[in-house]
């Protein structure tokens, strides 16, 4: 069972390596003409192509694979259905990408987990790893993995206008002006959010160590 | 403050490590595709067709509405507007002879 399971796995590797193979912008145009044209098939390519950048933004807003699955194959057909709104003058990964977004920031806000206020589920001594995070400059792989798991129960917990900003300003690294051309909130909107985002992670820093000391 | 400070910023440097996991179930776009097969084209007129069908039957119950208060109001008020009626149209129809006389 364990075998099967690795050579899946192993399989999907191979072909993310496969379709890792770069897609000409031409090309790419003639497949998105082809598919308005009628030609449906053609789409599988720009699936093929695109499928580990979307499974990647996907899995920085939802756990279970399953639902990673569910939102990545939401994307997928709502680019289908909305292709010929597609204007050619930007490249088409940004095009996908900003539905990808925009279709996880819809799925926080559907799937916006009730709020607890106990912190019980974070396990304090990775509380205290993050406390010392840094010191160490190659921490060992079930500490970098406690780590990881620290950072997605913390991001959970903030709202998911504030997840979206941390995620996209903060960890990504991407400008307020880009923030603000991918989810389709204006300038000022974007810097309010990511000053409240990070008012609202604070507090929870705060609640989490004022918890530790009762 | 300034410790939450510095774990927040412990937190996003974190975060920052975590290697993205660009791994793809086997043969994912075959599912999609099996799911598109379903998906139907926009057809823009059907939208229209059945938009208008919509507003018909709203349409045809104001229009009923109207018509029933207007033939109401008709029958009770008919005696008493016909007078006004009579006269009024008297008015319209000899004001510009009497404009003429005056000013002639």
């Amino acid at each position: 069972m364990l075998a099967a399971q690795h050579i899946l796995q192993l399989k999907g590797l191979c072909v993310g390596l496969i379709n890792e193979t770069k897609l000409d912008r031409s090309e790419e145009k003639t497949i998105i003409r082809r598919v308005l044209h009628g030609d449906t098939a053609a789409y599988e390519s720009l699936i093929a192509h695109y499928q580990p950048r979307v499974f990647a933004t996907a899995r920085k807003y939802a756990r279970r694979e399953s639902e990673v699955e569910d939102i990545v194959q939401e994307i997928f057909i709502k680019t289908f259905k909305k292709l010929d709104s597609y204007r050619e003058e930007a490249p088409f990964e940004h095009w996908l990408m900003k539905i990808s977004v925009r279709t996880c920031y819809d799925y926080l806000r559907k799937h916006q987990r009730n709020k607890v206020s106990s912190f019980s589920d974070i396990a304090q001594e990775d509380f205290d790893l993050l406390e010392v995070y840094g010191e160490e400059k190659h921490p060992t792989r079930e500490k970098q993995e406690a780590i990881n798991k620290l950072v997605h129960d913390l991001l959970e917990r903030l709202q998911p206008a504030a997840r979206m900003v941390i995620t996209l300003l903060d960890i990504e690294g991407k400008s307020v002006k880009e923030i603000a051309k991918i989810t389709g909130w204006s300038v000022s909107l974007v810097k309010v959010r990511a000053f409240r985002a990070r008012k609202e992670m604070r507090k929870i820093l705060e609640d989490f160590n004022q918890e530790k000391y009762l | 403050m300034k410790k939450n400070n510095d774990i927040f910023d412990r937190l996003i440097r974190a975060a920052r490590r975590i290697p993205e996991n660009d791994q793809t179930p086997y043969s994912f776009e075959k599912r999609i595709m099996a799911q598109l097969r379903n998906v139907k084209p926009v057809d823009n007129v059907a939208i229209w067709a059945l938009g208008l069908w919509k507003a018909a039957v709203p349409c045809v119950a104001v229009m009923l509405l109207i018509t029933t208060w207007a033939t109401l109001s008709t029958t009770t008020d008919a005696n008493a507007s016909s007078d006004a009626l009579a006269s009024e149209l008297q008015y319209t129809m000899t004001q510009p002879f009497q404009a003429l006389e005056e000013s002639w």
